[in-house]
């Protein structure tokens, strides 16, 4: 076995400081703060309030299989199976303090941004309710046409400027304009480099498949903001970088390259990787990785955040998700897109079917396969159905690759 | 005044109907509105008629090509009868933020339907910012656009007046009936005060208003049952028919509601002293509490305490919609709540295009004989 590399070395290290800091957090010093995956973190990294996720938590616990044990909490305490898994997860791990890791530490306060759905608003009402803490929402107004509306990004930079001093009553901390400045770059600098890193995967063959990704994502995710997440991309995108100079294909003689639109199926992570494999199939691209690409304008840093953190693309309209999809086809020269119908996520699947007729209308239409299933509750996912679609899929795929 | 209920309850059974009436009477344009908190009052004030689309019975089939079968029965129902013709007479649609379901039924439908004149209403969601009310007043003001160009007609400050004071009655009106039920629940039936419920989501109001009036003294006075055993809160979006029916015929009288289509309608009122869209904006920054408007103190629990406390009610029912998210995360709380108060709260689960009732009933029933 080879040894592992310098970037995977730092992953793992990375990872077992995020998850293992908080416990022994100088709590004074430095709040916990539990936040949604696509919040407006700078902020909090500029006043050291350590961030935790409890969707990356729920990510974590899917891929190590815990996810029905604590929904099954959850559901028992009264919620229902309908509800989205990440959120059955969290709640059945606070209160019953499991996790595959070290739990996450409980929070001081919460910041709440419905840029993803608006599950989470829901979410983080009982949350706050349960720890008893303050909550602050950043509402970013869902966008049903081409662009953003002015009076929406005015109202969203608004509350940008009411969260300052929210955050400092909460910290007691004095929060410092030029070190807030000093993180939007360095997360911007992140952005860049993990944009970069997802765009290595046009070359034929990529260096690395989307069930890489999705682990390479925990610092963008995570430690965006942070110098060790900047430098970790660093490292990976060198190594990338090398094996593509020394002609490595992520998955041995690729011959089909697809995309993934969805939140992974965290618990079938091995399974789907390795039946891909066998079709010499790789997905070459994600929408969900793709969403972490927030690049700010630091010469205009407040309205640009507004403008990027509303213009997530689950948070934007059919078409321009559309516009989106149909400009990776060409860029990643793929054969095919797979789409994830998620139970757990309404806004990702809500459209989907719409979705996949638009692209179908374009020139540069490919095949599209549409699977059940659900990001951490298998309960709602078929193993047997999702491989037996997927095989008839890739007779498509041959079959359009012979003609 | 029988004939004056009966005006009610026959609009009721025929909404289409009475839609198209107003439309041949008054040739104005019908704004059909998806739930909730839609400010009826601009559209009034524009000259238009806005009819509330709750869904319905329906069976689906050309909205599964759009939708999976885990979108709540509402945004399914609506889809359906769009594609069936049933909302030919309605000439622009309004899609509010309420909850995903619809936010992304909007997009949906803008493909489906493309021809169809459609506005959104995103909501600001952060009702505690400073910033929400200017956001919601421009959001108004691009309302009243796309309505003048749809109707022709530009709801100015003055005729937005006249329909804030026109529905801020309609509001009183409503509360009093509320208020008969609670305190005169000999009054009128469950079947009978939800059908005036129905038929306040599509009549016009000023015809609504002026025929109510003339009915709530009597319905005051009005004894048509004995006086019920059991009193019951019911909490949710929608309480169909049925669900009424068997509530009834199991001796439980319904005496106030906590429903999404229902009394959460016809909470607050518009200041008519202030500049009316500021006025309006900030009526919906004050309502709640409710599953869709974000609320950081979970109020719920607490309010239908004190609404069991004030209509000396003996329990809870919880009416969920299937699949409806906000409703479902509001509920583990509720119950909490309501355990801790002593009140007794019965869950039950219901789809708008459920054809059998029998599990229901059982249910229904295990709980009446418990409170008894």
């Amino acid at each position: 076995m080879a040894a592992i590399s310098k970037s995977e070395e730092m992953l793992l290290t990375l990872l077992v400081m995020n998850y293992g800091l908080p416990k022994q957090a100088d709590r004074k010093e430095n709040p916990v703060a539990w936040c949604t995956s696509i919040a407006p973190v700078e902020f909090l990294r500029a006043l050291d309030v350590l961030p935790l996720y409890p969707e990356n938590h729920g990510a974590i616990i899917g891929a190590k299989k815990m996810g029905v044990e604590l929904a099954e909490v959850a559901e028992e305490a009264g919620y229902s199976t309908d509800i989205c898994s990440y959120a059955r997860v969290d709640i059945g791990q606070v209160m019953t303090g499991k996790s595959p890791v070290y739990g996450l530490a409980k929070p001081d306060f919460l910041v709440c941004c419905n840029n993803i759905c608006n599950t989470v608003i829901k979410w983080y009402e009982n949350l706050a309710r349960y720890f008893d803490v303050p909550l602050f929402l950043i509402d970013t107004p869902f966008n049903h046409g081409l662009k953003n509306s002015e009076s929406s990004i005015n109202y969203v930079e608004g509350q940008f400027r009411e969260f300052i001093p929210w955050l400092e009553k909460v910290t007691g901390k004095e929060f410092n304009m030029e070190r807030f400045m000093e993180v939007a770059r360095i997360s911007t600098e992140t952005s860049r480099l993990w944009r970069e890193i997802m765009e290595l995967a046009k070359h034929r063959p990529a260096p690395f498949t989307a069930f890489d990704s999705f682990r390479y994502m925990a610092p963008v995710v995570t430690m965006r903001g942070t110098p060790e997440a900047l430098e970790y991309y660093r490292l990976l995108k060198e190594e990338l970088q090398q094996r593509i100079r020394d002609g490595v294909s992520a998955v041995p003689e690729e011959k089909y390259r697809l995309m993934f639109n969805g939140i992974p199926v965290w618990y079938e992570m091995r399974r789907m990787s390795q039946l891909l494999a066998r079709y010499k199939a790789n997905f070459v691209c994600s929408s969900y990785t793709n969403a972490w690409i927030l690049q700010f304008d630091c010469d205009n840093l407040m309205r640009s955040m507004a403008e990027i953190y509303t213009s997530i693309l689950i948070n934007q309209s059919l078409d321009r998700k559309a516009a989106n999809y149909e400009n990776l086809v060409d860029d990643f020269s793929l054969h095919g897109i797979v789409h994830h119908s998620n139970r757990s996520c309404k806004p990702y699947c809500f459209g989907l079917y719409d979705l996949s007729r638009m692209s179908q209308a374009r020139p540069n239409a490919v095949p599209e396969l549409i699977f059940d299933g659900d990001q951490t509750d298998p309960r709602n996912f078929s193993w047997a159905q999702f491989e037996n679609r997927f095989q008839s899929f890739m007779e498509t795929l041959a079959l359009n690759a012979a003609g | 005044m029988e004939q004056y209920l009966d005006y009610f309850l026959d609009a009721a059974a025929n909404p289409v109907k009475e839609i198209n009436r107003w439309k041949e009477e008054q040739k104005g344009s019908v704004i059909g509105c998806l739930p909730i908190y839609i400010p009826e009052e601009i559209i009034d004030a524009a000259g238009a008629l806005p009819v509330y689309l709750w869904g319905g019975k329906t069976e689906i089939d050309r909205a599964n090509a759009h939708l999976q079968g885990f979108a709540c029965s509402i945004v399914r129902a609506v889809l359906e009868y769009e594609f069936k013709g049933t909302y030919d007479m309605v000439d622009g649609f309004v899609f509010p933020s309420t909850c995903d379901h619809i936010q992304n039924t909007s997009d949906i439908w803008a493909k489906a339907f493309s021809h169809r004149p459609k506005f959104d209403l995103v909501y600001p969601a952060n009702r505690q910012s400073n910033y929400a009310e200017q956001y919601l007043t421009e959001l108004y003001r691009e309302f009243i656009s796309w309505l003048e160009v749809l109707t022709g007609s530009k709801a100015d400050d003055d005729a937005l007046l006249e329909s804030i004071k026109k529905y801020n009655l309609h509001r009183r009106l409503m509360s009093e009936l509320s208020e008969i039920r609670a305190k005169s629940p000999q009054s009128l039936t469950g079947r009978e005060m939800s059908g005036l419920v129905k038929a306040s989501l599509f009549l016009p109001k000023d015809e609504y208003n002026s025929r109510l009036i003339e009915l709530l003294p009597w319905l005051w006075e009005r004894r048509i049952r004995e006086k019920p055993k059991t009193r019951l809160v019911l909490t949710g979006i929608l309480a169909e028919q049925e669900i009424i029916d068997i509530i009834e015929e199991l001796g439980g009288c319904i005496v106030a509601d906590d429903l999404a289509r229902g009394a959460r309608l016809h909470r607050n009122q518009v200041d008519e002293s202030i500049e009316p869209l500021a006025a309006l904006a900030r009526r919906h920054l004050s309502l709640g509490p409710c599953s869709t408007l974000f609320d950081p103190g979970k109020g719920r629990g607490p309010y239908l305490e004190s609404l069991c406390r004030e209509t000396e009610a003996d329990a809870v029912i919880f009416i969920n919609m299937k699949f409806c998210e906000p409703e479902e995360f509001d509920y583990p709380v509720i119950k909490t709540d309501l355990e801790k108060a002593g009140i007794p709260l019965l869950f039950i689960e219901v789809e708008q295009q459920m054809t059998s009732y029998g599990q229901l009933r059982t249910r229904l029933q295990a709980f009446m004989e418990m409170l008894a």
